[in-house]
């Protein structure tokens, strides 16, 4: 199986602080990672390393084929990487209904009028939004809002999806619902996810594999299955497979 | 965003809010700096500093109580009194010396202050009203249980403080810099100078440009003195208490001094306010020679009729200045804020405010007179050249305070999307800051139909209605004088009043 995404010695730095990295990770198409650690360690960071949105100091981005960083250098931008992102908390645009952001991405995307109107009637249905295509994100629940950024996030058909925290707001019915609604969309339309949460009780049950990050690294990597199993065992220490220094390259 | 959008915007500010500054630092030569250290010059420094020390003191006495009880309290007629109290920011100063000096014949330093002091105190009600908007339910719920209103008021009290110096810090760059008022008051009555008249005469009765620029010298770093530090609170959120879950606080019940707060507010507004508007509708309708609604409508549809080339002109200009700023203050404001290192721009921003008027007119005449630039300088472009240069940096500390409060996350999102900059500058940041751009747009426009001290040194902007208006002030009947300063006032207020008739959203006019 292709690598959708793959990275190699990438590194972060804000000023001469080192905040990422070096980080060295192959993601197989159509694999669901989850990307689990405590506040700060830098998961965010990751993700927006890979969507272009964060300037790496150091290492490679490769997606889907495409070299997008290469030694500190943006080859590929934002728009370009095939990649979708749904935000923290949505960030929805405040302003625009819920068909028009839709419209708006594909707009950017140059999609001809017809095309996106019908579209962001297509993409409303698919995450179970129809009929919400006028409403603005104030008006939207906590569920509702996530929904509609994750079909933002889908607009631009990217190849590998983002998702930061995407469960973080809702309780526990939400959750389970989005959460089924996000493995439906991967497995029908192929998705290769890196999903990051600091909270991994139900994701890592439809999770293919299990990250965890510490101090800007990525200090364990199991299958989703162990990492149950780790995580029921007591006293096992590091409780995610192995040291960062035996990372597989 | 786009590097060729934002040096250009870069430029254009330099041209025209910086050269004028930096021309005249060309002219001062070593014997100018002599000047600096005379008796005369430190004795003026120390009257104008003392003006507007008094001036913001009342600022602060009239504006704190006032935006605070309008914003948080349940005093009667609130909603009303609210866009009351900003009026007198929006009048020219010099009409409310013309009015209060009519009626209570107030003559001298003091009456200058007190006439600063009331046109600038909605600057420390605004920043307070906002800063009390912004504390949370809960904290003063919690402050109202342990102890009742005098606790909830002391808990609050520091959290308002940060607001009220702001404030206070505009008030104070306002009042030392004002010409038109110590001007207007020293030709009724006693008269004494202030640092503005020094710099003045420095320049057009001792041609000596340098002169004057030494002399502004210590009024400048005065003035960036006191707006530096407000700044720098607002950079540090200080002004805001507002964390993730918000919740708005319910009006404070203010009991048994719920009528004599009203009374406090409602005096306000009648002395500076409804007071110098009525003065003016009484002076035009014929004054104590007898008031008749004919003589009123007259002397209106003769002011109107005469001086209706000046009026447009004035509107014109304002409203041109403002529209061309609005976008440019956008562009610099998402660079101060976005670009890494961008915030350190800020205090080069606030250099024309904190410059004398009078000496950024001296700047803006050794820019732009010469044979090359003949035409411009002759014309009305050089008209919206001054009031870019002069008021530029009102939308870009509006904005750039807006943009801050922005989720650079939106711009992001739309990044990924495939939006390019202009249209993310255009469909993702600009919608959100729909009250703050209207609101940058107003204050351009209103400060640039009152602007005066630069105005009366540069030949083309003599054809402004607030000229026309300076000029009768001194040599016209008082009827005429009265009728076109209710004119003016109309203009200005007319924006921010179809706004909130029409508009859903609160202007947002603070940085």
């Amino acid at each position: 199986m292709t690598n959708a995404l793959s990275i190699r010695g990438l590194e972060v730095r804000v000023g001469k602080q080192p905040i990422l990295g070096p980080i060295e990770l192959e993601i197989p198409a159509g694999q669901h990672v989850l990307l689990v650690g405590p506040s700060g360690c830098g998961k965010t960071t990751l993700l927006r390393a890979i969507a272009g949105l964060a300037a790496p100091h150091a290492g490679t981005i490769t997606i889907d084929g495409k070299l997008a960083d290469e030694g500190g250098t943006r080859v590929l931008k934002p728009a370009e990487r095939g990649v979708g992102m749904l935000f923290q908390n949505g960030a929805l645009w405040p302003h625009m209904r819920a068909a028009k952001q839709l419209r708006f991405v594909l707009r950017s995307r140059g999609v001809g009028f017809r095309a996106r109107r019908r579209r962001a009637k297509e993409l409303l249905n698919l995450v179970e939004l129809s009929g919400y295509g006028r409403r603005t994100p104030g008006t939207l629940s906590g569920g509702e809002a996530q929904r509609l950024a994750l079909a933002r996030a889908l607009a631009s058909d990217p190849r590998v999806l983002l998702l930061d925290e995407p469960l973080g707001p809702l309780d526990a019915e939400l959750r389970a619902s989005l959460l089924a609604s996000l493995v439906k969309l991967r497995d029908e339309l192929g998705l290769t996810i890196v999903h990051v949460t600091h909270d991994p009780a139900g994701s890592a049950d439809v999770a293919h594999r299990v990250l965890r990050m510490e101090d800007g690294r990525i200090v364990g990597d199991v299958s989703a299955g162990r990492f149950g199993a780790d995580d029921d065992a007591e006293g096992e220490e590091p409780k995610l497979g192995f040291d960062a220094e035996e990372q597989p390259a | 965003m786009n590097r060729a959008l934002r040096i250009t915007a870069g430029l254009a500010f330099a041209l025209l809010c910086l050269a004028p500054i930096l021309i005249m630092l060309t002219r001062v030569g070593v014997s100018d700096l002599e000047n600096l250290g005379s008796e005369r010059t430190l004795g003026l420094l120390g009257r104008t500093l003392r003006l507007g020390l008094h001036s913001t003191l009342i600022a602060v006495l009239i504006g704190a109580p006032f935006g605070f009880l309008l914003a948080r309290t349940d005093v009667p007629g609130a909603s009303l009194m609210r866009p009351l109290g900003i009026v007198p920011l929006v009048l020219p100063p010099l009409f409310l010396a013309i009015t209060w000096t009519a009626v209570f014949e107030l003559r001298g330093p003091w009456a200058t202050a007190l006439v600063l002091g009331v046109n600038t105190f909605p600057l420390v009600a605004l920043f307070t009203a906002k800063a009390a908007a912004r504390i949370d339910a809960r904290r003063e719920e919690a402050a109202l249980l342990v102890g009742g209103l005098g606790t909830a008021l002391r808990m609050e009290l520091p959290l308002l403080l940060p607001g009220i110096l702001t404030g206070a810090a505009l008030a104070f760059a306002f009042a030392v810099n004002d010409w038109s008022v110590p001007d207007y008051i020293s030709s009724v009555g006693p008269k004494f100078n202030v640092y503005a008249d020094e710099i003045f005469a420095n320049w057009q009765l001792e041609a000596n440009t340098g002169k004057a620029v030494v002399t502004a010298l210590p009024l400048v770093l005065v003035t960036l003195a006191a707006l530096l530090p407000a700044l720098s609170l607002r950079r540090r959120g200080a002004l805001a208490t507002l964390d993730g879950d918000f919740r708005r606080p319910a009006p404070l019940r203010l009991g048994v001094w719920r009528w004599p707060a009203f009374a406090f507010c409602a005096a306000v507004v009648l002395f500076a306010v409804c007071g110098p508007i009525a003065r003016l509708a009484f002076e035009a309708g014929g004054g104590t020679r007898g008031f008749t609604t004919t003589a009123f409508r007259e002397a209106m549809a003769t002011t109107l009729e005469f001086e209706r080339e000046f009026l447009a002109n004035s509107l014109i200009w304002s409203a041109v200045a403002a529209t061309i700023a609005v976008p440019l203050a956008l562009v610099i404001a998402h660079a101060i804020e976005r670009l890494r290192g961008g915030r350190w721009l800020e205090p080069i921003v606030l250099l024309p405010i904190a410059v004398p008027a009078i000496l950024f007119g001296i700047g803006t005449i050794n820019l732009w007179n010469h044979d090359a630039t003949a035409e411009i300088y002759d014309g009305n472009a050089m008209i919206l050249l001054l009031y870019l240069g002069r008021f530029l940096a009102f939308p870009i500390l509006v904005l750039s305070g807006a943009v801050a409060a922005l989720d650079p996350r939106l711009e992001e999102a739309a990044e990924l999307a495939g939006a390019g900059p202009l249209r993310r500058l255009r469909a993702i940041v600009a919608p959100p800051l729909r009250p703050s751009l209207v609101g940058g747009w107003v204050l351009v426009f209103v400060f640039a139909m009152r602007e005066l001290d630069a105005a009366v040194l540069v030949p083309a902007a003599n054809h402004t209605v607030i000229f026309k208006a300076y000029n009768r002030i001194h040599f016209a009947r008082d009827d005429s004088v009265a009728a076109l300063c209710l004119l003016i006032l109309f203009f200005l207020v007319l924006p921010g009043l179809l706004w909130s008739l029409f508009a859903r959203e609160k202007l947002e006019v603070l940085p």
